[in-house]
């Protein structure tokens, strides 16, 4: 009888497992990326010292990327240049997808008109190259991180959009929420236990995605010279900057940030 | 009363009205069976008297008043796809504390740490023969007929003046068919409820029945 009951419960035992392994992956990795963004923020200004008499070294014990032109310190310099990433990765990734909630979700639920609205607005900016737009954007608003950051925020919440939009349609017209809704259910009460459970695993794997797509193009956009300025310490302008000493074959400069 | 007035009614594209100028009335304590081939669209009154759809024209009154826009409606619709009408991610506890929710004006919160306490839940979910331990479970994790008692349960708790049952029993075996259909006819003489049924088993019909609309002529 015991064993019975065992293999019954075998699969949510296992399931338990699988949650809290993924759970300590989840904190694993979210630690590695704060330990990362608090050094590098420590690490910003020793990060722009320069020391001439130390310029052009090649990696060794007491700087193991090497340094650079300037004798800055290159794996201070990759640190604080991941960390201004993972800050502007985070900051545009939420945003970005909190817009594509609001939107998605309001043409989901807010008639034809505005669903008309929005549908055109998604398609118009996935017509756009994004690159293109960012660029425009972050020149716009005086580059920097602001620019970089509501560039990228601005350029990449369609296709979450588009796909909350759907969810929320498909809840919408779905009989257990009509049922609900006969049985005088509040439209809050319909939001939270019947539309968010539903919505809430797209708009997190939707917003993960979007953390590094966001670190990608805020490097390339810096990268063209178009982001943040030259004297921070951002992955981008450490490759750029690079990309001239490369023939001079300081190799370090590039390939330890990249 | 439960009234239809003046009802047209075609689905978006359809080439004919599936209603036109159909007119009907149900008295309290009258159990109305409904009767058509398929296709004739006793599913879709169905729908329309409990108000997951709109008519064209005319209009569905409960003792001369339309249906409320928000809380427990008057009708309540018992569909013929249990599984449709539960949320797969709630347990079975939180679908039925839904129907005391609404029409008690008690947050659901409240509703579900007093469900076995309240009498009245008590008596519903003994009358159905749902077990305890199937309200702490998923709905893929209860078979057809026991998410029908659910349903059935949920549409009674909510204390409707008109039940709407639509093919409700097609999927359940004599012994329960008889059970659920029992306990559904006691309510109703109780609290002095309509009943508007759709049933293909004319047995069935025979034995509920106080009146046949023929949908068909």
């Amino acid at each position: 009888m015991s064993e019975l009951v065992s293999v019954l419960h075998l699969p949510r035992v296992r399931g338990a497992e699988n949650r809290r392994r993924t759970l300590v992956a989840c904190v694993v990795s979210a630690m590695l990326l704060i330990v990362l963004t608090v050094a590098g923020l420590v690490a910003h200004d020793a990060a722009m010292a320069t020391d001439f008499t130390r310029s052009n070294l090649a990696p060794c014990l007491s700087h193991p990327f090497g340094t650079d032109w300037m004798g800055r310190d290159m794996l201070l310099r990759t640190l604080a240049g991941l960390s201004t990433s993972i800050l502007i990765g985070l900051a545009a990734a939420g945003v970005s997808a909190v817009i594509a909630l609001v939107l998605g979700t309001a043409a989901a639920l807010g008639g034809r008109k505005v669903d008309a609205a929005i549908s055109w607005l998604i398609d118009l900016m996935m017509g756009i190259p994004h690159i293109i737009l960012l660029i425009l954007i972050s020149y716009a608003l005086g580059k920097g991180f602001i620019g970089v950051t509501v560039g990228v925020a601005l350029t990449h919440w369609p296709s979450l959009a588009r796909v909350i939009r759907a969810e929320v349609l498909q809840l919408k017209d779905s009989t257990f929420v009509a049922a609900a809704r006969r049985l005088g259910a509040s439209n809050v009460h319909i939001a939270l236990r019947h539309m968010l459970p539903y919505v809430l695993p797209q708009f997190v794997v939707g917003l993960i995605l979007l953390f590094p797509h966001a670190i990608l193009h805020e490097a390339a956009v810096t990268f063209l010279g178009f982001g943040l300025s030259p004297e921070q310490p951002a992955i981008g302008i450490i490759l750029s900057e690079a990309m001239s000493y490369l023939s001079a074959g300081m190799w370090w400069l590039a390939v330890f940030p990249g | 009363m439960l009234e239809v007035k003046d009802l047209a009614f075609a689905y978006p594209g359809a080439s004919r009205l599936l209603y036109c100028d159909f007119s009907f009335c149900v008295e309290a304590g009258e159990r109305v069976e409904l009767r058509a081939p398929s296709g004739f669209g006793k599913t879709t009154l169905c729908r329309i008297l409990a108000g997951y759809e709109k008519p064209l024209a005319g209009e569905v009154l409960v003792d001369g008043a339309p249906l409320p826009k928000r809380g427990a409606s008057p009708v309540q619709l018992i569909l013929q796809h249990p599984e449709l009408a539960v949320d797969p991610r709630m347990r079975m506890a939180d679908t039925l504390a839904e129907g005391m929710a609404g029409s008690r004006e008690r947050s659901l919160a409240g509703a579900r740490s007093q469900l076995l306490s309240d009498g009245e839940v008590c008596r519903v979910v003994e009358g159905l023969g749902i077990r305890e331990q199937w309200l702490s479970r998923f709905p893929h994790e209860l078979s057809g007929g026991e998410l029908q008692r659910f349903c059935v349960a949920r549409a009674l708790l909510a204390k409707p003046k008109y039940l709407i049952a639509d093919e409700i029993s097609t999927m359940l075996d004599a012994v329960t068919q008889a059970q659920i259909w029992g306990f559904i006819l006691e309510e109703l003489a109780r609290e002095n409820c309509g009943l508007v049924f759709v049933s293909h088993s004319s047995a069935l019909s025979a034995r509920i029945a106080t009146r046949t609309v023929n949908l068909s002529d």
